[in-house]
């Protein structure tokens, strides 16, 4: 019986929407599976924002990696010129997304390989101070 | 009246040769896809450094072959456009999959060694071969191909990302560059590609 309350709550905190903070909700939550010779990887969610005030994003950390950041992307002189955002504004009744080859979260220096299906928790705080916690899953994107 | 009747008929042949004459350049043309003439002027032959010896795009004479220029470390872009090639390159069956090839080039030769390369690109596929060079001769082929990169001046064990061009570059048969996509180019639009050229 314990065994099985274990794998609701596991389950529940593995929910691809999860994360609550003000009216922040992340959706869809994922990490790129590096190669096996790579640390590096990025993170992906889309940010929805219920409420009737915009919400700064500030920072985001994770135990997964030494550093974590918000990078934004643009095509400047022919070349894919990757830069650390400092603030993510969602915006009231409005959505951001973090996508691949777009803004995403960044994981340089990762502690250990990935293995598909593992959960990864990422930490967001905000400009009003507040955080929140989002759970994201290793996916394998081959084929 | 006899005369009337032979005059309608050579009108109807000429028009059916014409129509004839269309479809066939229409098919020919069709059958043989034209390189864009700024494809032209970039590429060219190179030789670099794989785990298992030197690689030249000679060597590949006689398929067709998707190119990448970036880095391992790279935790967006190069794994999707990667991901597109072997996808793409998945997606083609029989003769035309052992006519296809792919060559990722890392401009990151500090850190990226031919043996790490290899893993790598085996991840995404092991008919993709992972090379390199010294700093002189990528800066020779990236101008060669239009590609533009900047590595920081960094220590190898030091985490820095690394500016570069993102096309996937599709070379035909003869070793010319004849289409360029990324990596949000559709894999199944990418293999149609490789198809047309291999025709």
């Amino acid at each position: 019986m314990g065994r099985y309350i274990i794998m609701i709550l596991a389950g529940l905190i593995a929910s691809p929407s999860a994360a609550l903070a003000g009216e922040v909700v992340a959706k869809q939550a994922w990490v790129r599976l590096a190669p096996p010779v790579s640390d590096s990887t990025a993170a992906y969610m889309v940010m929805e924002n219920d409420g009737d005030s915009d919400v700064i994003l500030t920072a985001v950390e994770s135990a997964a990696a030494k550093h974590v950041m918000m990078h934004g992307m643009a095509m400047k002189e022919g070349r894919m010129h990757m830069f650390e955002l400092e603030h993510v504004r969602v915006p009231a009744h409005g959505t951001v997304s973090f996508e691949p080859g777009g803004m995403h979260i960044m994981l340089m220096g990762l502690n250990e390989a990935l293995h598909t299906g593992q959960t990864l928790r990422f930490k967001f705080r905000t400009a009003a101070g507040e955080s929140f916690t989002v759970p994201a899953v290793v996916r394998d994107m081959r084929h | 009246m006899m005369k009337k009747h032979w005059k309608l008929i050579s009108a109807i042949s000429v028009m059916l040769l014409f129509a004839a004459g269309v479809a066939g350049w229409s098919v020919w043309h069709h059958a043989r896809p034209e390189i864009p003439g700024y494809l032209k002027r970039m590429g060219g032959d190179f030789t670099l450094m794989s785990a298992d010896g030197p690689v030249s795009l000679h060597d590949y004479r006689g398929r067709v072959v998707l190119v990448y220029f970036g880095y391992t470390h790279c935790p967006d872009v190069c794994p999707m456009a990667l991901g597109v090639i072997a996808s793409a390159m998945h997606a083609l069956k029989g003769s035309e999959a052992s006519h296809a090839a792919g060559i990722f080039v890392s401009v990151d030769p500090r850190r990226d060694h031919p043996d790490l390369l290899k893993k790598y690109t085996a991840f995404f596929d092991p008919h993709i071969v992972g090379v390199t060079g010294s700093n002189t001769v990528l800066n020779q082929v990236a101008q060669n191909w239009h590609v533009s990169f900047s590595v920081p001046k960094a220590a190898a064990d030091e985490n820095y990302t690394v500016e570069h061009s993102t096309f996937i570059y599709l070379v035909n048969a003869k070793g010319q560059i004849v289409e360029l996509f990324d990596e949000k180019t559709s894999p199944k639009l990418i293999a149609q590609a490789m198809r047309r050229w291999l025709d």
